[in-house]
């Protein structure tokens, strides 16, 4: 027995073609970069160091197969096998894959993204929506330009339709809207997509702030929001009656995406409802169970092969093009708010229209304080957000519905 | 180009009309339940009151 044999890992970087070797050893220092950034708070680690994990493990333990036929080739890994479409390899590969059950059972039907999703509902308060509905519906909707104008972008830059829209999805910064929309329109591209999406919105953190700087003023950045006296506390009936009814008019109006509409607006209605028990259960299981293994199977399935697509770069400049505009566009919304309501609004609440729940509320609080301790707009900003996974939803469930058409 | 462009613009607007759509109902279910609420918080004044 040779070593080559005997050390599989690094036996395999002899028997594969040289880009191959270079993109495994590049992915696999990527991995350990991924949960360094991520333990030091640099990156989101709930997302980021099992996705590091799963990164690094995967392109290190690729072993030689007896038996070529199971996966196609004489190289790969007991991880998971993607989209694998043949029964008797299906059958095979849930034999002996470790992570191939979860990957089947959870990924293959979009049931990872509405466990994600539903544990956004659970930490949701629709109740800053509904105190300013038009506010927070104006600046989401205003945010969502880069989910537009990323599209036409992508097909000059040479993507299909299906493939174009799932990376316009990215300006709606929405995780599992993302993983959503790239399984039903361009499942082959969903692991490069979702991770490009996931790694930016990590940087949102560092890059939305300057994008506030460039371009609002500081006395702006300052304002004090006076409240009309009108403004009234919304109780929890209240919000599950919404809950249910918006629930049922967007599965009218979206069947395809009914089952993401269910996720959230179930599970806020849950903790609305004071269902205790219910509620722990998905704050505390599903979604830090969905979470980990989102980043532990994203990270697995980022296998060398993934990144020598040529598609990569492309939707590299994609989901950097996406987030700009969204971010762009949520500021202009901001400051339409503030000019509609004769200047009685902080524009820096715009970029909270980006759903990145609650990273983006936080960020415009935090650029606010920095210029003006008394300055609160996280009501609006949260309003703002949780608007933003809506509108997020209402696009999605038109490319979802309308491009399988086409 | 000019036919992803035109689909964009369709795809926005139409999110649009929804997305006002919701937020229109949002107030209009509010004001609603509102003023369902102030109703019988009245009836209930006026009932108390005649009892007393």
């Amino acid at each position: 027995m040779n070593l080559a044999t005997l050390f599989q890992g690094f036996g395999t970087f002899f028997a594969q073609e040289t880009d191959i070797v270079i993109a495994r050893i590049v992915l696999i220092v990527l991995g350990i970069l991924l949960v360094w950034a991520g333990q030091r708070g640099t990156l989101e680690p709930l997302i980021m160091i099992p996705m590091g994990f799963g990164m690094a493990a995967v392109n290190a333990g690729v072993l030689f197969f007896t038996d070529p036929t199971i996966t196609g080739s004489d190289t790969g890994t007991l991880f998971v096998a993607p989209l694998v479409t043949e029964t008797n390899a299906l059958m095979n590969i849930l034999q002996i894959d470790f992570l191939q059950p979860i990957y089947t059972l959870t990924f293959g039907n979009n049931l990872i993204a509405c466990l994600v999703f539903m544990g956004i509902g659970i930490i949701a308060d629709v109740g800053n929506v509904l105190r300013f509905p038009f506010t927070s519906m104006l600046i989401a909707l205003c945010a969502e330009l880069g989910s537009i104008v990323t599209f036409p972008i992508a097909r000059a830059m040479g993507l299909n339709f299906g493939e174009s829209a799932s990376a316009a999805i990215v300006g709606g910064a929405d995780g599992p809207m993302v993983l959503f929309t790239s399984l039903m329109l361009a499942p082959e591209l969903f692991v490069p997509i979702t991770i490009i999406a996931y790694l930016y919105l990590s940087l949102t953190y560092g890059g939305y702030p300057f994008l506030i700087r460039a371009m609002i003023p500081k006395e702006h950045r300052g304002i004090v929001v006076k409240l009309s006296k009108k403004t009234s506390t919304i109780t929890s009936g209240e919000k599950v009656a919404f809950d249910i009814i918006g629930c049922t008019v967007l599965s009218l109006l979206f069947p395809v995406a009914a089952p993401l509409f269910m996720s959230f607006f179930l599970a806020n209605a849950i903790k609305e409802s004071g269902l205790v028990k219910y509620a722990k259960l998905i704050e505390d299981v599903f979604l830090y169970a969905a979470t980990f293994f989102l980043g532990l199977m994203l990270g697995v399935l980022c296998e060398a092969s993934t990144i020598m697509n040529p598609k990569v770069l492309i939707l590299l400049i994609l989901g950097l093009i996406a987030l700009t505009v969204s971010a762009i566009g949520g500021i202009c919304g901001g400051y339409l708010v503030y000019f509609i309501n004769h200047k009685n609004f902080n524009p820096t609440v715009g970029i909270a229209g980006i759903s990145c729940v609650p990273t983006t509320a936080k960020i415009a609080q935090h650029e606010v304080a920095a210029i003006n301790k008394r300055s609160i707009i996280l009501q609006f900003a949260m309003g703002a957000n949780i608007c933003g996974v809506i509108t997020t939803a209402i696009i999605t469930g038109i490319y979802v519905s309308v491009i399988p058409l086409m | 180009m000019g036919e992803s462009i035109s689909f964009a613009v369709q795809v926005y607007f139409l999110a649009i009309v929804v997305g006002c759509c919701i937020a229109a109902l949002m107030t209009g279910l509010i004001a609603g339940i509102q003023r369902i609420s102030a109703k019988k918080e009245a009836v209930t004044a006026v009932k108390e009151g005649e009892e007393a």
